[in-house]
């Protein structure tokens, strides 16, 4: 009986690791998705929030970094591209703005 | 006396500087032959790639590419922005294990989108050699606007009029191509080159804006000393594409509209 518990409580244990683990995998996702589709109104949004963008890939490229998916180098590579295009725009509106 | 020699020095002056300036300046026209342009080759075969990153090592033959036969369907967006295939054959890090994990090729090659990486079809893919086939290419050829050179279809138009409408995003199906229709005129190197001219509204139809910027133009201020066409013609700026897959830059009044050059 206490084997059989013991069983139960582990398989628990694991089925809710693994959820999280798929639910931290979807939150990177989330982000980069989310980080991405401003590259498409990038020149509507301010120095500020392209700021505001770019520290957010720079947290999440550690993120996904660290994270042990097989699609992670795509996405890394993708989500640079993102930032550097952000950090483009960046510099084009601060640019426009001193003349 | 001296009146009359400075009349024959003007009648033989205009003739002479006329000359000179003829011989010294390569004029319009012969743009397309100045500059050492590569050799194009027939049009089913343009555009198409033999990747050799690491096939050759493993004792396979390099995998041959045509792009015309996969941008009727994906635009170049797909597999050089979201499948993050580079702009230069054999930089992309890819592996095998890649393609099977349903990374790079193997996202479509997956035996439903199209045939998949599965070991009887390696041939299709491993040829060693471009093998593009030349009926498919008429009978597709055949269907689409023209073109002088390339593939001899022109893609842009062939969008435009909606005779193909390739996949903009293979991850989310309804996104379109970004509305921005900014249009750029160029000073060229030389005074008496017509500028050239750059419509974003094209280009965005097929690329992501980060697909250009800022890897291939970081530009900062209006200039024109980043895009000579020595750089071009080393495949730098316009010369990623418009060399060997876009059409090529035989075409000097693709770009150069208001060149009265014939070529």
């Amino acid at each position: 009986m206490k084997n059989t518990f013991f069983i139960l409580t582990l398989l628990y244990l694991l089925i809710c690791s693994a959820n999280l683990l798929d639910a931290a995998g979807d939150d990177w996702r989330n982000d980069f998705d989310r980080i991405c589709a401003n590259t498409a109104n990038a020149g509507k949004l301010s120095g500020t929030e392209l700021g505001k963008l770019i520290d957010d890939s720079d947290k999440l490229l550690k993120v996904i970094e660290a994270s042990n998916e097989h699609d992670k180098k795509v996405y890394l590579i993708r989500l640079k591209k993102c930032r550097n295009f952000l950090e483009f725009m960046r510099n084009v509106s601060e640019k426009s703005g001193e003349k | 006396m001296r009146q009359m020699d400075a009349g024959k020095r003007n009648r033989y002056l205009w003739p002479i500087t006329s000359l000179i300036t003829l011989l010294i300046l390569p004029g319009p026209a012969s743009a397309a032959t100045f500059w050492e342009l590569p050799k194009l080759p027939k049009p089913h075969l343009f555009g198409d790639i033999l990747i050799d990153r690491l096939s050759s090592e493993n004792g396979v033959k390099p995998v041959f590419f045509s792009h015309w036969r996969h941008r009727t369907k994906y635009t170049c967006r797909v597999c050089h922005w979201e499948l993050d295939f580079s702009f230069k054959a054999g930089e992309t890090l890819m592996t095998e294990t890649d393609n099977r994990n349903g990374l790079y090729c193997g996202m479509c090659h997956d035996g439903k989108t199209a045939f998949g990486h599965t070991e009887g079809n390696c041939q299709r893919c491993h040829t060693g050699k471009k093998v593009s086939d030349i009926g498919k290419f008429k009978a597709l050829r055949d269907n689409l606007p023209k073109d002088k050179f390339g593939n001899g279809i022109n893609w842009a138009a062939a969008i435009k009029t909606g005779r193909i409408s390739p996949l903009y995003s293979i991850y989310k199906p309804e996104e379109k191509p970004l509305k921005f229709k900014k249009r750029l005129w160029l000073k060229a190197e030389w005074p008496y080159v017509p500028p050239a001219y750059f419509p974003h509204d094209i280009h965005v139809q097929w690329l992501d804006c980060g697909s250009c910027h800022p890897d291939i133009f970081k530009i900062k201020k209006k200039t024109t000393k980043h895009f000579l066409m020595k750089y071009i013609l080393e495949e730098k700026f316009c010369g990623v594409c418009h060399l060997k897959v876009a059409f090529p830059m035989d075409d000097c009044k693709r770009c150069h509209p208001s060149m009265k050059a014939e070529n």
